[in-house]
């Protein structure tokens, strides 16, 4: 058992360093080709840079003639003649003003036929006197420029002006002497497209590389070297914040992180900072790393061949770390094994144990399920026993309201009985008269009849016949309400059958008042508001026992007098039914104890405290929702929300 | 019958004849000068050596001018070279002598030129002798002297009148070069009245500055166009002290008796003036000359 972990062990040595050295050597050849290509892009960039160095001599070049041009006319014999007369008195309108013309037709010519590539090098030429006036301005330089500054200072042939925001313009300033003495300054505007065309088309003919050139003055690019937009404007401008600091004639690599400048940087710029000798401006090349190099990246081969040493040494120290605990865990496992057994034999043990207790557990729910089916039926037959009870309450005053028309029948018929026996009277003596009247007996018919008269107005008969519908229809009606209670009553007692119907909550209410109305109408006045409200589905007789308790709920907390408000809405989704009181109202502690089964503030025998929590369940069961809002002495209201389209869940 | 028909016939043929005969003559006597011209096939063009208008090497403002105009008219141009005493003779065919305005007319001589081209200034005494063309070109005469003179350039008022008197007064005492028969005539300007020493300079005008410079005089009246010349020229040698005369217009000049020549000329005129041709001529001779005058040349610098 030993030997074969040593030997796996060995194996395993063997196999990671046979991995090393091909590894190694696939570095060494990685190396050796980043060595080579290292030198290609080193040569790449240096013709690069050369490149760049060609064109600033263009560049300067082309500075030194626009220089030169300057100083020719600082030279002009037109000036001198102006500055002669000038000396000798002679106004301007008589001789001098031809001597400005004549300069100015000198500097017409110069701007003329000055030319570099296509384009006049001399935008605008001006000449200002020392004492600021501007004695020659062809193109209306002094619009731009504060000209008298210009002409105040002693300036240097030759010297360059860049105004703040005239980014496209330089200005080359050459003072004139005349006689030695300080004259004047000539201004020479120039458009950087001259120096943006010497260096397009310089560019062009090389077409190596698509660089991009700046001519930088006081770390901030002219612009229209190159034609830009104000966004490009703005990305070179970060862009060169980075490169301002490179030293001149170094080539520098710069990485942005910035997603924004994305296609400006791509993968990593370029830039090459070099001074325009004689001027004090330089040229900023800007060129991508992949458009100059292409694949020769030998940076790239450098970080793969980074990437794999890394991956190598990870490798070798994982390897070594898992060959030495490999003869560790062998060792182990054994030892595990046998300690496994051990357990095993132990947990079949507990096993059977567990599965003892676990019958008796069944046994215990089974019990626990009978016994809450059982307190399910109590439950139920409290529920129905708190409904008799609520029609014990009514059964008084049920009695009345059928006693009531009870009375008004028997006295009906006492009267029909009156009058049955005062009819049976005039019966008899019709008979009588019809007698008389068939043996001829003209003298008693006579008598008899006149008898008759007496009867009738003895037993008032006119006023049975005007009277006796009325009475027949009186006992009728009485007749029909005491059907009506009994029929309610029916309803009322029945066992919850769970049916929806769809019904009115407004036709509910109306029967549920008429039934409590004897046991309520003591002490309350009821108002009903009832709103045009949609048919829900629902049971009527549920629904029915809740308005029920509510009422008479209302009715008891209402001490001497008060009234009782109902009032029905629809809202949203939802019709609601307000019933509220003016009665003792319910304390905030115990506004959240009324929907717990069996709280009650009644005396015993009078309340079950079922009342509210039957009605919390029945509600719920519609998924409506019930709330209380109440106050001290004022009063309370219940609100119930019914879903207009529901059925009991 | 007959005889009514004779009598009738003759009658409208003298009635017609009587008809023609003024036309026939009016052509006869406008259409000859043009037809002349036309029919030699040359422009014979008077000319002076004066300032840019005729240089006398062979170019100058007028000489351009009547190249083209030969041109325009389909002939040869000839350039005759003559002298200010001689050129109104050479052109109409008698010699006179100004008087003020007036004219005095000295002797029958040979007609020499078609037309004179010389920065011809329009004077009351030549416009009784020749016809002038519209003006050519505007001018004045001013007093120059020698930069170390004691004439002092005057301050301009901005009143014409005002400066000519203020110029005219320095020049007591003073020599001053003219030359007679020209527009630098002492005459046309009252020099007598100024108490100068009047010096009739009797070489080329184009001589009269160099001449002040030598110390000829201490100063010379000159016109506008041949100052500007001789203040490039001479720069710092010479000055303007001011104007001695309103502002004048030259132009070009021709024989009464060839209007025909002088429509034509007009017509020649017009057209140099509308495409560019003349605004390019001076611009060449007289670049300055523009803003001295911009008026006058308003209807041809767009
Ligand atoms: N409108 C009301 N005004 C004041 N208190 C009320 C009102 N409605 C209910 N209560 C209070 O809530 C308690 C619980 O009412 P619930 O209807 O549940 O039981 P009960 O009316 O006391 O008895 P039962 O309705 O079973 O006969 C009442 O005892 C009472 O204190
Ligand atoms: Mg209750």
């Amino acid at each position: 058992m030993r030997n074969k972990i040593v030997q796996n062990h060995i194996e395993g040595i063997v196999s990671v360093v046979v991995l090393l050295i091909v590894t190694c050597f696939i570095l060494y050849l990685i190396w050796g080709n980043y060595l080579s290509q290292k030198d290609l892009s080193e040569s790449i960039k240096k013709s690069f840079i050369n490149s760049v160095e060609e064109q600033v001599l263009k560049i300067s070049q082309c500075f030194r003639q626009m220089q030169e041009g300057v100083e020719q006319l600082s030279k002009s014999r037109e000036l001198e003649i102006y500055y002669e007369n000038k000396a000798l008195g002679m106004s301007l309108e008589y001789g001098l003003k031809a001597s400005i013309l004549n300069i100015k037709s000198r500097f017409n010519a110069v701007m003329e036929n000055q030319i570099i590539g296509t384009k006049h090098v001399f935008e605008k030429l001006a000449y200002v006197e020392r004492e600021g006036n501007v004695l020659i301005d062809p193109g209306k330089i002094d619009k731009e420029l504060d000209l008298f500054q210009i002409a105040s200072k002693s300036s240097q042939a030759g010297d360059f002006l860049v105004l703040k925001n005239q980014n496209n313009f330089i200005y080359i300033v050459t003072p004139f002497y005349f006689k030695n003495e300080h004259r004047g300054q000539i201004v020479a505007k120039i458009s950087t497209d001259v120096i943006k065309q010497n260096i397009d088309s310089n560019a062009n003919k090389e077409n190596i590389l698509k660089k991009q050139l700046f001519l930088v003055y006081e770390d901030n690019i002219l612009d229209a070297v190159l034609d830009l937009s104000d966004a490009q404007k703005n990305q070179i401008n970060h862009f060169l914040s980075k490169t301002m600091n490179i030293s001149t004639k170094h080539l520098i690599e710069i990485k942005t992180k910035n997603k924004k400048y994305k296609d400006v940087t791509d993968d990593g710029m370029l830039a090459y900072k070099t001074a325009i000798e004689d001027t004090p401006f330089e040229l900023l090349a800007i060129i991508s790393k992949h458009t100059l190099l292409g694949k020769h990246n030998p940076g790239n081969l450098l970080f793969v061949l980074g990437t794999i040493t890394f991956f190598l040494i990870l490798i070798v120290l994982f390897s070594f770390k898992m060959s030495l605990k490999n003869v560790a865990l062998a060792i182990k496992i054994k030892e595990e094994k046998e300690r496994v057994n051990l357990i095993e034999q132990k947990v079949g043990e507990r096993t059977k144990e567990l599965i003892g207790l676990n019958n008796m557990l069944l046994e215990e729910i089974e019990d626990r399920k009978k016994a809450e089916n059982k307190l399910k039926q109590a439950q139920a037959q409290l529920v129905q026993s708190e409904k008799l009870a609520s029609i014990g309450q009514l059964a008084a005053g049920i009695a009345h309201e059928i006693n009531n028309p009870m009375g008004f029948i028997g006295s009906n018929i006492e009267i029909f009985r009156q009058f049955l026996s005062n009819n049976k009277k005039l019966l008899d003596q019709m008979q009588k008269i019809k007698k008389a009247i068939n043996v001829k007996d003209i003298e008693k018919s006579h008598r008899l009849v006149s008898e008759m008269n007496e009867i009738e107005n003895q037993i008032n008969i006119d006023y049975f016949k005007e009277e006796l519908p009325e009475l027949i229809k009186d006992v009728q009606k009485g007749v029909d309400r005491v059907n009506k209670i009994v029929l309610d009553m029916k309803i009322f007692s029945r066992e919850d059958t769970g049916e929806i119907d769809i019904l009115n909550v407004n036709n509910v209410l109306d029967d549920i008042i008429r039934i409590t109305w004897n046991k309520i109408k003591y002490n309350c006045v009821l108002k009903k508001h009832y709103g045009d409200i949609p048919c829900i589905n629902g049971n009527q007789q549920k629904l029915g026992q809740v308005f029920m308790n509510l009422i008479i709920n209302a009715s008891q907390a209402i001490e001497n007098k008060g009234r009782i408000n109902i009032k029905t809405y629809a809202q949203d989704n939802n019709i609601c039914i307000e019933i509220s009181d003016n009665g003792k109202g319910i304390e905030e502690g115990n506004l959240k104890k009324i929907f717990d089964a069996f709280y009650t503030t009644k005396p015993v025998g009078e309340g079950t405290g079922l009342g509210l929590s039957i009605s919390y369940e029945i509600i719920k069961k519609h998924g409506g929702d019930i709330i209380v809002e109440s106050q001290v002495d004022k009063g309370t209201t219940f609100i119930i929300s019914l879903p207009k389209e529901y059925g009991i869940k | 019958m007959k005889t009514r028909q004779i009598i009738s016939k003759k009658s409208i043929y003298l009635y017609l004849l009587f008809l023609m005969l003024p036309t026939m003559f009016v052509g006869n006597v406008s259409a000859q000068n043009l037809d002349e011209i036309k029919g030699k096939g040359v422009l014979r063009h008077l000319g002076v050596k004066y300032a840019n208008f005729v240089t006398g090497s062979g170019d100058g403002l007028d000489v351009e001018l009547m190249q083209l105009f030969a041109e325009y008219l389909g002939v040869e141009y000839v350039y005759v070279q003559t002298s200010w005493s001689d050129v109104i003779g050479d052109l109409t065919g008698k010699r006179v002598k100004a008087k003020g305005d007036d004219i005095e007319i000295i002797e029958d001589v040979p007609i020499k030129g078609d037309i004179i081209a010389n920065g011809l200034t329009k004077l009351n005494w030549r416009e009784k002798v020749i016809d002038y063309s519209d003006p050519t070109f505007p001018s004045q005469v001013w007093l120059i002297a020698k930069a170390n003179s004691s004439l002092k350039p005057i301050t301009p008022t901005g009143n014409i009148d005002e400066d000519i008197k203020m110029t005219k007064e320095q020049l007591k005492d003073q020599s001053v070069l003219a030359v007679s028969n020209t527009c630098l005539d002492p005459k046309l300007y009252q020099l007598s009245k100024t108490g100068a020493d009047i010096r009739l300079f009797t070489g080329n005008l184009n001589q009269i500055a160099p001449a002040v410079i030598k110390g000829d005089a201490s100063s010379s009246i000159l016109d506008v166009p041949d100052a500007l010349v001789a203040l490039e020229k001479w720069a710092g040698e010479i000055k303007v002290i001011g104007p001695v005369s309103h502002q004048q217009v030259m132009g070009t000049a021709f024989r009464k008796d060839s209007p025909e020549l002088k429509t034509e000329f007009k017509k020649f005129f017009t057209q140099c003036k509308d495409d560019g041709t003349y605004l390019r001529l001076i611009n060449k001779y007289y670049p300055a000359v523009f803003d001295y005058f911009s008026e006058f040349f308003s209807d041809i610098v767009k």
